[in-house]
């Protein structure tokens, strides 16, 4: 195993427990959950805070959404591609959201030092519109807009329920006002 | 509708909270979920699609009637 794929391998079994214990996990808690010594750990980071750094930016980073998306088969209904596609993205945020709540909960102030570089949230925003766009290329010629403007405006009304809270439509209800508009024809 | 939905979009994007305004006219319009639920994400929409190259009267045309043609 290279150091990298070590790294990642940490990483990974130490998501779940930063997500429940935030920055309060202990090095030995991460060293049983990937079935190794906790010296290991101190050979592939620095320290503790090195280990944390890089768990939030693997929960924040956007690769496995996009991934998802780019995978969701373009032979059924627009309407089923697009809620696969939200499905997808809101796991994305449950993920991301879980991490980096931890994080503040635990009392680690500055989650996003962990956080990728300026410049990486437009590109990730635009690896998931291009990502989206595709899921309508199939049915341009139905649509009002270009694929990437009705990605974007999608993607608009995804993030807009993401951040409602509790009497939010249904992610089924906002596929159908994207798609066919909320006054009554 | 499209016009002043289109204005309101812009006022959001500026800052304004308009839900109650954007409630008021959806509801002069017969729409397929409650007024109150539509303005929220209308404007929570408007505030996250501020990209130059969706122009309000594109989004309120999209929100009103739907991206298919």
């Amino acid at each position: 195993m290279s150091p990298e794929q070590r790294r990642e391998m940490i990483v990974q079994a130490a998501i779940p427990l930063v997500s429940e214990f935030g920055a309060a996990v202990t090095t030995a808690q991460v060293a049983k959950a990937a079935g190794i010594g906790e010296a290991t750990i101190f050979r592939a980071f620095a320290d503790k805070e090195e280990l944390l750094r890089a768990c939030v930016a693997q929960a924040v980073r956007i690769d496995r959404a996009v991934d998802e998306i780019a995978a969701i088969p373009l032979d059924q209904p627009l309407a089923d591609r697009l809620v696969e596609a939200a499905d997808a993205l809101q796991a994305h945020l449950e993920r991301m959201g879980r991490v980096v709540g931890a994080m503040l909960a635990s009392g680690h102030g500055e989650p996003s030092r962990g956080r990728p570089e300026p410049g990486a949230r437009e590109r990730s925003m635009d690896a998931i519109r291009e990502a989206m766009a595709g899921l309508f290329e199939p049915d341009a010629a139905s649509l009002r807009l270009p694929p990437d403007q009705a990605a974007a405006i999608f993607m608009g009304f995804l993030f807009a329920r993401a951040r409602q809270d509790g009497d939010e439509l249904a992610k089924e209800s906002i596929v159908d006002v994207f798609l066919h508009g909320a006054v009554k024809q | 509708m499209r016009e002043e939905l289109a204005q309101e979009a812009a006022a959001i994007r500026d800052g304004a909270e308009r839900d109650r305004e954007v409630a008021i006219l959806l509801a002069a319009a017969t729409t397929n979920f409650p007024p109150d639920q539509l303005a929220a994400l209308f404007s929570a929409a408007a505030r996250r699609t501020t990209d130059p190259m969706i122009p309000g009267c594109a989004l309120a045309e999209t929100f009103l009637h739907g991206a298919m043609a």
